[in-house]
């Protein structure tokens, strides 16, 4: 039973004014992303001039159009969704086995080398970014999905919340598994993995965020169009002479739209609260 | 189970598949391959048309075009270019040519070679693509920094239209005039190079270069560019522009006639005088003197050093430089020709009065000369000119803090 | 399997009967990808960086070594980074406290709406999922000066500011745009540990008087204390590594009220190919992060509650 669930007896009148308060917050939170589709509507040329007004002269639906001849937008999109899907998907993997050796086997070093992994949780990824694009242009790998993927999936994260899931997994169906003969990778697989569904799920969809709004690291290492991710194809509107500025509006207004079909495939877990590492009592 | 281990071996197989897939581009033949900025429609439409224009002379000529945004583009074409697999030919703004020294070949030998006789392009282009003694690239366009001027405002405030000759204090007079009531008489944006400083000091002869030194702190200049901001600052015939502001803003308080005049280059002919409320002429920059001096920028194609075949990419360049080609480009895209000869095509169906202005100053253009710290001195002005504009801080002081901190 | 219900009590990895030999080989095998990503792609980089902190490192090859040159200026010479790392260092302090005390008000709120609650929370945690670079394109819209923020100012009569021309308005702009961005990461966190206080816990407080603030000061927040400090851990390592924003929303001006640590790295390595002198920047960066969330772990005992 859930906190949530239980009536608010002494109550109702705060009641109302809770649900009126929160409404208006919600609407004021949104307002960003409604002023965005808004200005999309809008003629280039009327955009930074219009100030307050909600139209322009008049409605510009050719601004969505235009993203998909300015700009390879599907290719980008493409791009954004494959680095995302095959870093979280690595990072997961990865996290997994490395988790797994962090909990459940025994040897020397473990918990000194588990420390050390978790200090990096707090190093920002930003600083390796001149060193890393070093590396990459030596290796003649700048502007290739790698770069965008690798640097990135052997971060602490997933292998830390992990690991605490682990812990509080009984032993008791390993037991079984390796009694019945079973080999270890086999339980990983199918007596493990299984049951940690919820993180893992949770460890990819947060990974997969990390990626697909990464803009520093691209900006960087990619320098051709048709490898661009999302955040740079957003800069794809400025040109020598001006931006495009109704495009690009309606190309930021197009990018909420993956990253709303995220959020409603995140729902379940996002509704009552994701449950990062199991704290809070018992 | 069966079906888990299909979705992780597949899963597998689509990760192995991503990275050992090469990134995008193919390489091609890098001797007729060029890099430059071509992620805005308008930008690839520019450069499409010179393809275009040449393939009248020779059906058999193309050109793979490569390149990130015009604002990244200059940070990443170091990077770019120093990959085995970069393009020949790359574009440069005579404003960043100091800038791209190491990565532009000199072109002087070439030219000879191939017959190019260099002097038909403009003086001033020339000179400021000219780093350490060499030219380093072919100009196609060269544009005088105009005044563009809403010719129904000015009749309404029943002033005399600017023309071949504009004096600094009937400008203000003018623009004093024309303000008021929600609307201004002139607007600017907050960069450096794009900004009406740098004209506006050219006119009357000061330059923040002179001999490949930076000289910001040059009395002349300093007292030009404190006119620049006095003009938002004390008189109030613009708005202060914010940091962040895109470079248009100005130019859609020009489109929507909130101001009445604005400082930029003629490659905005065709979308200002289409796209505004009111019907629009240019005229000179205004100066002290009154008289026509231009302020000339423009761009030109360069070959990397990194080259192979320097011979195949110097042939594609002078095909798309030929005065035919930038005429043709001028006339459908509003870029004024690099050749002199060339102009009339630009000039087809605009005013005489305006393609008067236009060749007056370009007689009289000195070029805008840029150090190869250019870059960080734009990116840096950009961040303190709101303060200049809004009164915070004196010209000098930018000036002077900028003049010592860029390395 | 009646053996699951006694498990939980097993948290750490020691065992009921010792295993027959050490797992060594399995765990290389098992920690051979991690492990080698984990040293290629972060502990390389990372001592990397500190090498050519003390370079003088071009875009293409080798640079003049330097020795400690790169400090030397940076702490003494240039009066820019000292105005960046305050910035950063005052970014983070307003955008976490600020942050954490919003997203801890809103969960909190939302506990008490019953089944509005998940859409709400869906709903907040939207700008976390978009690129933030759309984020910050429509923000800077927004608040331009003659934009809707003002606009609607100017309805009620009110003589807007230039949000981001002011120096001390764009840094609020920041912080306020970066929360908004990022809170809903926050209350989904704080949720969850909200929902894992036993209403019975509450029940009692409740029948022994203790009602709405003494409530949640005594209860509600020592309870949910673990899940402020992970949420307080992580935003503050986000805020240090403040890019984006301020990069697309005032370039870092007006002058330098905005320019960031990350963001003045950016410029030194990329625009201004001074690769050494940000490396030098990067390695502050980390030290300063570690240096802050030391310090935040040490002083977790006198605000964080764990069960015992």
């Amino acid at each position: 039973m859930t906190a949530e669930s239980a009536p608010a007896r002494r109550r109702t009148g705060p009641g109302l004014v809770s649900r009126v308060g929160i409404v208006v917050v919600g609407i004021g939170f949104v307002f960003p992303f409604l002023w965005m589709f808004a200005t999309s509507l809008k003629p280039s040329l009327e955009v930074l001039s219009s100030g307050g007004s909600l139209l322009g002269s008049r409605v510009e639906w050719s601004n969505y159009s235009a993203v998909w001849t300015a700009t390879p937008f599907a290719r980008i999109l493409l791009n954004s969704f494959l680095v995302a899907a095959g870093g979280a998907l690595l990072a997961v993997t990865v996290s997994l086995l490395s988790a797994y050796a962090f909990a459940r086997l025994r040897f020397r070093y473990r918990d000194r080398l588990f420390l050390v992994f978790l200090g990096t949780l707090v190093l920002p990824q930003e600083i390796l970014v001149i060193p890393l694009y070093i590396m990459a242009s030596r290796a003649e790998m700048v502007n290739t999905y790698a770069a965008l993927i690798l640097p990135f999936a052997f971060g602490a994260f997933g292998a830390f919340m992990l690991r605490q899931f682990l812990l509080t997994l009984p032993r008791d169906y390993e037991e079984a598994a390796r009694i019945d003969g079973a080999g270890q990778l086999r339980i990983l697989l199918h007596v493990i993995a299984p049951l940690l569904r919820a993180p893992l799920a949770i460890v990819g969809a947060f990974l997969f965020i990390e990626y697909w709004n990464s803009f520093l690291w691209p900006l960087i290492i990619i320098y051709d169009q048709e490898m661009a991710t999302l955040p740079l194809g957003l800069q794809m509107f400025s040109g020598e002479r001006g931006t495009d500025w109704g495009p690009l509006m309606a190309a930021a207004t197009l990018a909420v739209i993956p990253s709303l079909l995220i959020v409603v495939a995140m729902q379940k877990q996002l509704a009552h609260g994701v449950n990062l590492g199991g704290f809070g009592g018992r | 189970m069966k079906s888990r281990r299909l979705v992780a071996a597949g899963a597998t197989g689509l990760v192995v598949a991503m990275l050992a897939a090469c990134g995008g581009g193919d390489g091609g033949n890098s001797a007729s391959s060029m890099y430059t900025w071509i992620s805005n429609a308008s930008d690839r439409a520019q450069w499409e048309a010179f393809v275009t224009a040449a393939q009248q002379e020779d059906p058999e000529f193309d050109l793979r075009l490569e390149g990130p945004s015009f604002e990244d583009y200059w940070t990443t074409v170091h990077t770019r270019m120093g990959a085995a697999d970069a393009p020949c030919i790359l574009t440069t703004q005579a404003a960043r040519a100091q800038e791209l020294d190491d990565i532009l070949m000199p072109l002087d030998d070439l030219a000879a070679e191939h017959g190019l006789d260099i002097s038909m392009y403009n003086d001033a282009m020339i000179e400021a693509l000219t780093v350490d003694g060499t030219v380093r690239a072919i100009p196609y366009d060269a544009e005088p920094v105009v005044l563009y001027y809403n010719k129904d405002r000015f009749a309404e405030a029943g002033l005399d239209e600017p023309g071949l000759n504009y004096t600094r204090e009937q400008f203000l007079a003018d623009a004093r005039a024309l303000t008021g009531e929600g609307r201004y008489g002139f607007a600017v944006p907050p960069v450096f190079t794009g900004g009406p400083g740098i004209p506006l000091s050219s006119a009357n002869g000061n330059v923040p270069v002179a001999d490949g030194e930076l000289q910001l702190t040059e009395p002349g200049f300093v007292e030009d560019m404190q006119w620049a901001f006095d003009l938002v600052a004390e008189h109030g015939v613009a708005a202060a522009p914010q940091s962040g502001d895109p470079t248009d803003v100005h130019l859609q308080e020009f489109t929507s006639s909130n101001a009445a005049m604005i400082i930029d280059g003629p490659w905005f002919y065709e979308t200002l005088t289409s796209e505004t409320d009111g019907e629009v002429g240019i005229a000179v920059v205004p100066s002290r003197s009154g008289e026509p001096r231009g302020n000339i920028q423009g761009s030109g194609f360069g070959i990397s050093r990194s080259c192979d075949d320097p011979d195949t990419a110097f042939a594609n360049i002078m095909k798309i430089t030929t005065p035919e080609v930038v005429g043709e480009v001028g006339r459908t895209r509003g870029t004024v020709p690099s050749v002199a000869r060339s102009v009339d095509a630009w000039a087809e169906g605009k005013p005489a009065q305006d393609v008067a202005v236009v060749e007056a100053l370009l007689e009289s253009g000195i070029p805008l000369e840029t150090t190869p710290t250019w870059n960080e001195l734009e990116t840096t002005f950009t961040r303190y000119s709101s303060e200049g504009y809004r009164g915070h801080r004196s010209a000098e002081e930018i000036l002077t803090m900028l003049q010592e901190s860029v390395r | 399997m009646s053996a699951a219900t006694t498990a939980p009590a097993d948290r750490r990895a020691t065992t009921s009967r010792r295993r027959p030999r050490s797992e060594g080989g399995l765990a290389l095998r098992y920690l051979a990808p991690g492990m080698t990503g984990f040293v290629v792609f972060i502990v390389v980089p990372l001592l990397a960086s500190l090498t050519i902190s003390f370079f003088d490192w071009p875009l293409f090859g080798v640079g003049d070594f330097l020795g400690l040159e790169n400090y030397r200026e940076m702490l003494t010479d240039d009066p820019v980074f000292w105005r960046v790392l305050g910035n950063t260092v005052l970014f983070t302090v307003a955008f976490t406290a600020l942050n954490l005390v919003l997203a801890t008000a809103l969960a909190v709120w939302l506990q008490r709406l019953g089944s509005w609650a998940p859409f709400f929370r869906i709903l907040f945690f939207v700008p976390v999922v978009v690129p933030m670079v759309a984020n910050a394109l429509v923000w800077r819209l927004m608040l331009d000066d003659g934009g809707v923020v003002n606009s609607a100012l100017g309805l009620v009569g009110i003589d807007g500011p230039s949000w981001l021309g002011e120096p001390a308005l764009a840094m609020v702009s920041l912080v306020a745009m970066s929360i908004w961005q990022g809170i809903g990461y926050n209350i989904v966190v704080l949720s969850a540990g909200l929902n894992n206080i036993s209403p019975i816990v509450l029940e009692a407080a409740t029948v022994d008087g203790a009602i709405g603030w003494t409530r949640f000061a005594r209860i509600v927040f020592p309870l949910l204390s673990p899940a402020i400090f992970f949420c307080t851990i992580m935003t503050v390592i986000g805020a240090f590594k403040v890019f984006t924003q301020p990069y697309m929303l005032t370039g870092g001006g007006p002058g330098d009220a905005t320019n960031t640590l990350v963001l003045y790295l950016y410029n030194q390595g990329f625009s201004f190919h001074d690769l050494g002198y940000a490396s030098a920047l990067a390695w502050v960066l980390f030290v300063f992060v570690m240096l802050v969330t030391a310090l935040q772990f040490a002083g977790q005992k006198r605000w964080v509650s764990y069960d015992s």
